[in-house]
């Protein structure tokens, strides 16, 4: 039964508030970068604001995201990752990783007659990265569900592992945010009711702190897609292997996927990024790493990539949509977009702020 | 309540526009405000450094809380010597199987006798990721749990040269006495046990208080942060194309460090206007001892822990910490105050807020 986000009077009042001093901020953050600006400065002061990563501005930090709202900790890493102690359970594709996993076979998922994704294990369950993000995105899972608290002495192993259920909750983070945050404590099910603020306001940043950059009030809607629930039917499939052997559409990015596109690392097992192109060019090829689309590495089948959460989405981003950038397609880049973030052009457009124009994200795997 | 908002407006305001202003004084070598606490302000109530009142004082004198002025029996057992250093350093005679940043080591090192299981990621771009080397050898030899906490080399006092234990894997001296159940110490052994330790307290890394299960990370490092790892970045990674080694997250900590010192030690940190004064206090970086001597920035355990600080978790103190940095990507989110450090709190005493050491290095 879907519920209604409800706001009692206190977290009313506080998004009032906080909507004002945002203001007020904004205002006087831009007198501020430009006295910065002016007045000499360091060296990113004039970057712009969509950074590849910057997550503390993002609706991942769950310590200023009006909508969750975590108090008992300034901290925003640690509702992810640790830096000692980390659960294994997903190997180190989730690194680092500071939560309970989900049990993978918890979930439906994707199916279709057209569907040729090869999986080794037969079953197309998520894996490795896609565990860490459904820790919190399957609504199964509290968002206190943490293996290494704040500070010392707050070891929990009981949410090491995989586990059904929220996981053993832990007291001293408490969340006051309105409506997408139910009493276990892990996202309402349910379509999120975006207000009507949030449904009118143009923002470039739908991934960033809508709040702390434009003053609305409340971060803006995404419904559904906060909580997927278990039932990944209705949901791109993920813990797939790219079909490069059955399904003509992804030779393109096949050709080379393992041997030029391979990255760093000195453990054999590392990201491969995505392009249609060959040879690929700057102009259609992010050149930070970080905006690439990715394939990840199987631990089990060496040579074999999967699409995971993470090949599209980069839960650090401000960008739209936490969205990567699209790897460029031939034909779709004249759109008035540039596919660099630092790069202008004439119609003041960036990948950046529409990394999705002309579903340039889709054609970058999907030759269609 | 009207009242009340106009003046948070106000308040708030007069932050921001401080901030830049601030943050411009500083960077033109001009002497800062240090109401918010700058990293060159006072720093708390601790020193820098204060061993005696750590966990690390593994000795007998170690009787007193500094909190509560209370006598407390920190765990490792008890100890037959009053002396603090001695656990780990020694005037004459020090262990030199592990080169560089172990200074005058006077422990067992886990160098060559132990294989550690290291970390690795498909996003991990650290290089030479292989074995610890140099000061987390030093670390590990008490924190893998597999050589005894008292296997020293020259014991208190003289007559005690133990040349047995320069090399691994050494053995106790029988220099502190564990009784059965010892949350800490295996008896016999007096190696570290994996005992989870469940007490806690406002002052984590200072007597009192829990760490685990890290007292003891064995020596499994996989679910650890990589060390003797080098910073993989040239500076300019997000020039691309991807290469090995070259994460563009670290460009900004490559560019605006300050180069080395004479010992081959270099701070860290993405803002040049925020590195921290007391070099004690600063995140720092380390020359390659093992496997590339005198070139490349390693991480090791004593990058981001000062094993000397009464500081929370051993930390040194975050150098991202400047606002007008944040104010200049849009947000302003690293006062003391809006970290949540405020209301007579500091930096010094929550180092970790709003992970600003996590995010000394990582632009994420």
């Amino acid at each position: 039964m879907p519920l209604p986000a409800v706001q009692d009077r206190s977290g009313g009042k506080r998004i009032v508030r906080h909507l004002i001093v945002c203001r007020i901020f904004r205002i006087l953050g831009i007198i501020g970068v430009l006295g910065i600006v002016t007045l000499g400065s360091p060296v990113w002061a004039t970057h712009d604001v969509r950074l590849s990563e910057d997550v503390s501005r993002t609706k991942h930090n769950l310590s200023s995201n009006p909508d969750i709202m975590a108090t008992g900790t300034t901290e925003v890493c640690i509702f992810c990752h640790t830096p000692h102690g980390a659960n294994l359970a997903a190997s180190t594709q989730a690194p680092l990783w500071n939560r309970l996993l989900p049990d993978d076979t918890s979930y439906e998922v994707y199916e279709s007659p057209n569907f040729d994704a090869q999986d080794f294990t037969g079953i197309h369950r998520p894996k490795g990265v896609s565990l860490a993000c459904l820790s919190c995105h399957d609504g199964s899972i509290a968002f206190d569900a943490l293996v290494n608290l704040p500070g010392s002495g707050g070891f929990v192993p009981t949410n090491l592992g995989f586990g059904r259920g929220p996981g053993t909750s832990t007291n001293s983070i408490n969340f006051f945010g309105g409506g997408i945050v139910d009493g276990s404590k892990t996202f309402t099910e349910g379509l999120r009711d975006a207000t009507e603020v949030e449904k009118t306001s143009e923002s470039p940043f739908s991934g960033g702190l809508h709040d702390l950059v434009h003053g609305g009030g409340g971060s803006e809607g995404s419904q559904p897609f906060p909580n997927l629930g278990l039932d990944l039917r209705d949901d791109h499939p993920i813990g797939m292997e790219i079909p490069c052997l059955t399904d003509a559409q992804f030779l393109q990015i096949c050709q080379d996927l393992t041997t030029v596109k391979l990255d760093g690392g000195t453990d054999g097992a590392s990201v491969a990024y995505i392009s249609r192109t060959s040879p690929r060019q700057a102009l259609v090829w992010p050149m930070e790493k970080r905006d690439r689309l990715r394939a990840y590495p199987s631990t089990d089948q060496p040579g074999r990539y999967y699409i995971e959460c993470a090949s599209c989405h980069n839960p650090h981003t401000p960008r739209v949509s936490f969205l990567r950038l699209p790897s460029g397609v031939p034909g779709l880049v004249d759109k008035n977009l540039s596919p660099s973030d630092t790069a202008g052009n004439p119609a003041g457009k960036m990948w950046g702020q529409i990394p999705n124009a002309g579903s340039a994200i889709c054609l970058s795997c999907h030759a269609k | 309540m009207q009242l009340r908002r106009k003046l948070s407006m106000l308040v708030a305001g007069a932050l921001v526009l401080a901030v830049p202003i601030v943050g411009w004084a500083a960077h033109l070598g001009l002497p800062s405000d240090t109401a918010h606490g700058h990293p060159e302000g006072p720093a708390g109530p601790r020193a820098a450094e204060d061993i005696k009142n750590t966990l690390h004082n593994l000795s007998t004198s170690n009787i007193i809380n500094i909190t509560a002025g209370a006598p407390v029996n920190i765990g490792p057992g008890t100890s037959q010597t009053a002396e603090v250093c001695v656990f780990c350093h020694t005037p004459h005679g020090a262990n030199l199987l592990a080169p560089g940043a172990t200074p005058l080591w006077n422990r067992t090192v886990p160098n060559g006798s132990t294989v550690y299981v290291i970390y690795g990621s498909p996003n991990f771009d650290g290089t030479n990721s292989g074995q610890p080397q140099g000061v987390s050898l030093a670390c590990l030899s008490c924190h893998d749990g597999t050589i005894a906490l008292d296997s020293l080399i020259n014991m208190p006092g003289s007559g005690g040269f133990r040349p047995a234990n320069l090399t691994p894997p050494g053995g106790t001296t029988n220099l502190i006495g564990v009784a059965a159940g010892s949350q800490f110490v295996s008896p016999g052994t007096n190696t570290m046990n994996n005992a989870i330790r469940s007490d806690n307290g406002p002052n984590y890394g200072a007597i009192q208080g829990g760490a685990a299960p890290f007292p003891n990370l064995t020596t499994n490092l996989s679910d650890d942060h990589p060390i003797s790892m080098q910073i993989p970045s040239n500076g300019n990674c997000a020039a691309g194309p991807p290469a090995i080694g070259c994460d563009p997250q670290f460009d900004q900590l490559i560019t605006n460090s300050p180069p080395a010192d004479l010992s081959g030690l270099r701070l860290l940190t993405r803002n040049p206007g925020s590195i921290n004064a007391d070099k004690r206090d600063s995140l720092r970086s380390y020359p390659g001892v093992t496997r590339t001597p005198g070139a490349g920035f390693y991480i090791e355990c004593a990058s981001c822990h000062n094993p000397h600080t009464p500081r929370p978790m051993f930390l040194r103190l975050p150098s991202r910490y400047d606002s007008a940095m944040s104010l200049a990507s849009g947000g302003g989110l690293t006062t003391e105050a809006q970290m949540g450090v405020g209301t007579g709190g500091l930096i010094a005493d929550d180092p970790n807020a709003g992970s600003l050491v996590c995010l000394s290095c990582h632009q994420k």
